[in-house]
């Protein structure tokens, strides 16, 4: 193989695809192709896959598109009704009921529990303001006693 | 970007469901061929074209349309080739574990490649036939640039452009690839 073919053999595809933008480039390779059977050889296997390959398209008859056409329909449609029928599934579901039960009863009993602890706190507080009362009218009394004695050690002086 | 596909795609976000049959008529086709020249295989071509017209139309409010229609389904289709390969390993996976068949409730209770229309002389369904299987020994990416070169006619800076990678990069993926195919056609074991 010599330095020719070397170089042919690097752009022989760019020829197939009519890529070489070289127009003296692209004639080089064309008359060393003409004249080297073993790149001749080579540039008609890649040109004949390449043409071949282009040809390579899958066809069905057209009901058969139609059919493929189809189905995308349908599955959109049926992944629509999975996402919507997991909502509707949920709320017909017994665990969702079971859930909502449950809710409720525990909303109740910290509804009731939190009205006991307000309860509870309100009858304390209540207990201590008496106390004071109770507290301040003693000392009331006491203070008008303290009076009525130095009044009548006064009076008896 | 391709003035019907916008016309299209503006109908489509409006609601419209003749709009997306005309999306889906219009590339079908095109996918199918895509999917097919990426998995050699059918029933996963036709499950993967679904899935791409199917992902498209959910998110087609998303598109804004920066790239042609055909990039961006392009790309769409290269992610659903992988999530099918990803699905198909785990299902594989869990088959083997559980001794089961599958049951997919998707079956069609028919083989698409009996659909097929055929119309061509011997030797040409034969090369053909050996090109399918040799891609089937390319890797991802040289599959990728081959289709994209040969099934769709891009050029090599186009390529580029769509798969994200340099021109030479390009070159030589498709180099290597057309040398497998070429060995596989002249029945040689030269592939790696």
């Amino acid at each position: 193989m010599n330095k020719e073919c070397n170089e042919t053999k690097e752009l022989i595809l760019d020829f197939v695809y009519g890529e070489i933008e070289d127009k003296a480039a692209a004639e080089k390779v064309k008359s060393h192709i003409d004249t080297c059977k073993e790149c001749a050889d080579l540039y008609a296997s890649y040109k004949k896959i390449a043409d071949t390959a282009s040809e390579m398209k899958v066809d069905f008859p057209d009901s058969v598109w139609d059919m493929h056409r189809k189905g995308i329909h349908e599955k959109i449609e049926a992944q629509k009704s999975r996402k919507f029928g997991f909502l509707t599934g949920l709320f017909h579901s017994r665990n969702f009921k079971r859930a909502g039960i449950a809710t409720i009863m525990a909303v109740f009993v910290a509804g009731a529990a939190f009205q006991y602890i307000k309860t509870q706190d309100n009858m304390r507080r209540q207990a201590e303001l008496t106390e004071k009362m109770e507290m301040i009218q003693n000392m009331e009394i006491l203070e008008r006693l303290d009076f009525y004695e130095s009044l009548s050690r006064t009076n008896g002086a | 970007m391709d003035r019907t596909d916008l016309e299209i795609i503006r109908d489509i976000k409006a609601g419209s469901k003749d709009a997306a049959d005309r999306l889906i008529i219009k590339y079908q086709k095109r996918v199918y061929n895509m999917a097919f020249g990426l998995t050699s295989d059918y029933n996963k071509a036709w499950d993967i074209s679904q899935e791409v017209f199917i992902k498209v139309l959910r998110n087609i409010g998303s598109f804004r349309g920066d790239s042609s229609f055909w990039t961006y389904l392009y790309r769409i289709t290269m992610n659903a080739f992988y999530d099918n390969g990803r699905k198909q390993k785990v299902q594989s996976r869990f088959r083997n574990m559980t001794d089961m068949e599958s049951d997919d409730p998707d079956d069609r209770g028919f083989d698409i490649k009996d659909c097929i229309n055929i119309e061509e002389d011997y030797e040409k369904k034969s090369l053909k036939e050996k090109i399918t299987e040799a891609m089937g020994g390319l890797t991802d990416i040289q599959r990728q640039v081959f289709m994209l070169k040969n099934l769709e006619g891009y050029k090599i800076r186009e390529i580029a452009d769509m798969v994200g990678i340099s021109e030479g990069t390009v070159k030589s993926h498709l180099n290597r690839a057309m040398e497998k195919v070429k060995n596989a056609a002249d029945g040689g074991n030269k592939n790696e």
